[in-house]
């Protein structure tokens, strides 16, 4: 699992370094208000990191795990300057819901929970395009994370299967669609949908802390980085 | 009028290891660095105050104090502007001129001003000899049974904890306990210990103890702890008669502002760091037998070590300083090409170090760069 975020993590640095270095243009600063509390947070992150100075002594050199995370901070600070700078016409305010909208139009999105629906539409997902799983998608899986199940219950269990099964095929059919992409929480049943997914449907897969909890820029990174 | 280029920058806390012990235990915690800038305004904690420093609720230093006194085992705490003037403040409450205190014989020199600036008498307990330079509790109720029978009553004795020479680390409980049966209270000096190790004034039978901010509980200051006894708060703690709020020996108001805010955000981090402190000393006994492995290099002091404090005698250095064209520069110049510092200028007989906060990479960087220059000149 750690090498999943690890490698999305190197996906991000990655992507973030192009975003910028492609599109930046700088225009003359227009009037605007002082983003005051966000300037209070910029230094605040900035001064998180003296402590990497303080512990790579005297080199200052910083072993890549390390490194990883030193970027990352200075990416989301970099975000933060920008939307400073932004404040002022000097950077154009990144449209994050459009790019959204086009960039996960390719995908059908594979949800375990209905609650993570509500937040992918709000980011102007399309409704239609997302498929909320709520089982796994083999009985095998459901065993597995549930050993005493009675036969009843798995009897059902397996219709809704071939019903969220069947739903996928149409939805890819209808849309024409070619990529599933499998967000799911870090967890067994997570973990065991994600597997799934990659084996049936060549799907990519994410896989985080808390779905719900995911921001509109966190998505947009997560999707520019795919 | 224009002023001059103050030269205000400081890198050398960025750029290198830093080994003068006075510096080890001040370095900022991340949360103290947020403390500075947001309180970095002159009276910027006293938006909310009514009169009382230590009552101010927001920030919430009442709080703040209950939890430090909690942490060092006393019944009430005040912050003052550094140890020594926690040091002259219970002096001044308790003494008059004239009056004697028995002092251990490593007392930093803070302590031998503070009693001069009250007009006191120092009665001294001597340390035993070289290389330890202990204080012992023996020595201690010599010196008080000595007073008792030869000289003047004693109003005060004071216990350096960890001296600032050698770093040895004396037994607080065992002389609180002797000055109590001698009938003295006991002010014991925790400058290098308060932040570093657990200090309990309690445990210790000590009714004052001072600490200092700046030097071991990763404030910016200039800050120091006072905590004392319910027994003596009256007398340390008298209010004014003319200012009914306000406390005579804290001059109304003490440390403002930035050192104060730094001290608390801090205090979480120093709680958690003192649970480490086996670990600080443990590096420190492998850092002194590196050091001494390379020969010419003794550790002074007791042994084997209780504190991070090293004072090292280094005839290896002094013997290359006497060949060498940069005489005794060359340990400071040969040190600061590997960007480790805190060895002062010049200095090649003796120095004193800590490798205090460092990791045990950094620490054994430190050991191996001074066998290379010993390698270098042999
Ligand atoms: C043992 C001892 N006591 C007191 C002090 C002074 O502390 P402060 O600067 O807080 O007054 C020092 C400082 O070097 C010290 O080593």
């Amino acid at each position: 699992m750690d090498k999943i975020r690890y490698k999305q993590a190197q996906k991000l640095i990655n992507e973030a370094g192009k975003f910028t270095g492609n599109r930046e243009v700088l225009k003359k600063p227009q009037e605007g208000i002082i983003d005051s509390k966000l300037f209070g947070e910029i230094l605040n992150d900035m001064m998180d990191l003296e402590d990497y100075i303080l512990e790579s002594r005297p080199t200052h050199y910083l072993k890549k795990e390390k490194a990883q995370e030193f970027c990352q901070q200075i990416i989301t600070i970099r975000g933060q300057l920008d939307v400073l700078l932004g404040d002022f016409g000097v950077l154009e305010k990144p449209d994050v819901e459009g790019e959204i909208k086009t960039l996960s139009d390719k995908y059908l999105i594979l949800i375990p929970k209905s609650n993570f629906k509500k937040v992918l539409t709000k980011f102007t997902v399309d409704p239609q395009k997302i498929v909320v799983t709520g089982v796994p998608l083999e009985i095998e899986d459901m065993k597995k994370l549930n050993p005493h199940l009675p036969d009843a219950a798995l009897k059902s269990i397996e219709k809704k299967i071939s019903h969220v099964k069947n739903d996928i095929n149409r939805k890819m059919g209808q849309f024409n669609l070619e990529n599933v992409l499998v967000m799911v929480e870090e967890d067994d049943s997570g973990e065991i949908l994600a597997e799934r997914a990659r084996e049936l449907y060549n799907a990519k897969t994410v896989s985080l802390g808390s779905l719900k909890d995911l921001t509109s820029d966190e998505f947009l990174k997560i999707l520019s980085g795919l | 009028m224009e002023c001059q280029d103050y030269g205000l920058n400081r890198n050398i806390e960025r750029d290198n290891l830093n080994l003068n012990p006075l510096q080890r235990g001040g370095v900022l915690t991340k949360e103290a660095r947020k403390a500075l800038y947001e309180f970095s305004d002159g009276y910027s904690v006293c938006d909310y105050c009514a009169g009382r420093l230590d009552e101010i609720s927001r920030p919430a230093i009442h709080h703040f104090l209950d939890d430090l006194a909690e942490f060092i085992g006393a019944d009430h705490v005040r912050t003052v502007h550094g140890a020594r003037e926690g040091k002259f403040a219970v002096m001044h409450a308790l003494c008059k001129p004239g009056d004697t205190i028995v002092v251990d014989g490593n007392a930093h020199y803070t302590t031998h001003l503070a009693a001069e600036r009250n007009q006191l008498n120092i009665a001294e307990v001597p340390s035993n000899d070289y290389p330890e330079y202990r204080i012992t509790p023996e020595s201690f109720r010599e010196e008080l049974e000595y007073q008792e029978d030869y000289g003047d009553d004693v109003s005060l004795a004071l216990l350096t904890h960890v001296d600032g020479d050698y770093g040895n680390l004396t037994d607080a409980q065992a002389i609180g306990k002797i000055a109590h049966d001698h009938g003295v209270p006991l002010l014991l000096n925790c400058a290098y210990s308060m932040g570093r190790l657990p200090v309990d004034a309690q445990a210790f039978n000590a009714d004052f103890v001072v600490g200092s901010g700046h030097k071991s509980m990763a404030a910016s200051g200039p800050i120091g702890v006072m905590g004392l006894k319910d027994e003596w708060a009256d007398t340390v703690l008298k209010l004014s008669k003319k200012h009914a709020v306000k406390e005579i020996e804290m001059l109304g108001c003490t440390s403002r502002g930035a050192p104060v805010a730094t001290l608390m955000a801090s205090l979480p981090y120093v709680i958690e760091r003192v649970k480490k402190w086996e670990y600080e000393v443990s590096k420190t006994r492998l850092f002194v037998d590196k050091m001494e492995k390379i020969g010419g290099i003794k550790q002074i002091g007791v042994k084997p070590k209780e504190h991070d404090l090293v004072r090292f005698e280094t005839p290896v250095f002094d013997d290359i300083a006497g060949k060498h064209p940069r005489r005794g520069f060359f340990l400071y110049e040969e040190l600061k090409k590997r960007k480790i510092v805190g060895i002062k200028r010049g200095q090649t007989k003796w120095f004193k170090c800590s490798s205090y906060g460092f990791t045990q990479e950094q620490t054994d960087y430190i050991a191996n760069s001074f066998a290379e220059i010993v390698e270098k000149y042999k």
